[in-house]
């Protein structure tokens, strides 16, 4: 696996990825490069701040009460389904490599540990599309153009969250 | 937001560090297997095994690239769009996952478990 630079993810939250492009280009790179293991709290605190700041965007720029009030609870829900996600991530990674250690795991071990996580991730699938379409729906063509900074910043903050383990 | 959510089908699926472990054995085999046809069938085994990591990787990247492309700043995602492309995510990472399992069965076929034992010492 190579190393990552100390600040890699400061130097790249500092990049502010306005684009989409930077954010996708970003996630090449992690999943290229791989992951260290000593990013987890500055990726934390970068995440939380990106939901911070397109929750105040929302604020800012969506007017009426009602259809804020919709987009920022899709927001928080979606919140909590990405930090249970990562939780689950860590915990099937470490289960998975216990078992793959193991010279004598069977093909069931194996699957079953992989399907488990996938399982719990389908299961979520569902409330995170409804998710999708109830932010969208709040919003107006305008007000999605306005936000996409941090609607792009957010999407970038999860892909760390989800890689530093 | 989008983005993020498929970032969680992707990475939140299961995307395990086998680099690492793949990476061990490719080290140590060597001094871990005398008998050398089984050293080379061992060796293939975590050659292609990284293959398979780089070929989903460039899947993985695709996916993305053509995500990219649908998602402009005005772009409304139905639910019928969303459900596909979590759907194609979401197969890709089980794709992995089976080729994945099916080689390190292979593998352990191919080692007895003192060998497996020092071609992952840190396992």
């Amino acid at each position: 696996m190579k190393p990552r630079c100390p600040n890699h993810s400061v130097h790249w939250v500092r990049r502010a990825p306005h684009h989409l492009f930077i954010a996708l280009a970003g996630f090449a790179i992690l999943i290229s490069a791989g992951c260290s293991s000593n990013k987890t709290q500055t990726i934390n605190e970068s995440y939380v701040q990106s939901v911070t700041r397109l929750s105040d965007g929302l604020t800012q720029h969506v007017d009426d009460v009602s259809r804020l009030a919709r987009a920022t609870t899709a927001l928080q829900e979606a919140d909590n389904l990405i930090r249970e996600a990562a939780q689950r991530r860590v915990g099937a990674v470490a289960n998975f490599s216990e078992i793959n250690a193991d010279y004598d795991a069977t093909a069931e071990q194996l699957n079953s540990s992989i399907s488990a996580n996938q399982s719990a991730n389908s299961g979520d699938v569902e409330t995170l599309i409804e998710l999708i379409a109830t932010f969208q729906s709040a919003l107006t063509n305008e007000e999605l153009v306005e936000l996409y900074p941090e609607r792009a910043e957010f999407a970038a903050q999860t892909l760390m969250l989800l890689d530093g383990n | 937001m989008l983005i993020a959510l498929l970032t969680v089908m992707l990475l939140g699926g299961g995307s395990y560090d086998l680099s690492t472990f793949i990476a061990e054995g490719q080290e140590n085999i060597e001094s871990a297997v005398e008998d050398p046809k089984r050293r080379r069938s061992a060796l293939d085994i975590l050659a292609a095994m990284e293959k398979s990591m780089a070929s989903h990787s460039d899947e993985t990247t695709a996916l993305i690239e053509r995500t990219q492309k649908a998602f402009s700043e005005e772009k409304v995602w139905s639910a019928g769009e969303l459900d596909q492309l979590f759907a194609e995510a979401r197969l890709l990472k089980a794709d992995q996952a089976q080729r994945f399992i099916e080689l390190r069965l292979e593998l352990k076929e191919a080692l007895t478990g003192e060998e497996w034992a020092a071609a992952f010492p840190s396992s």
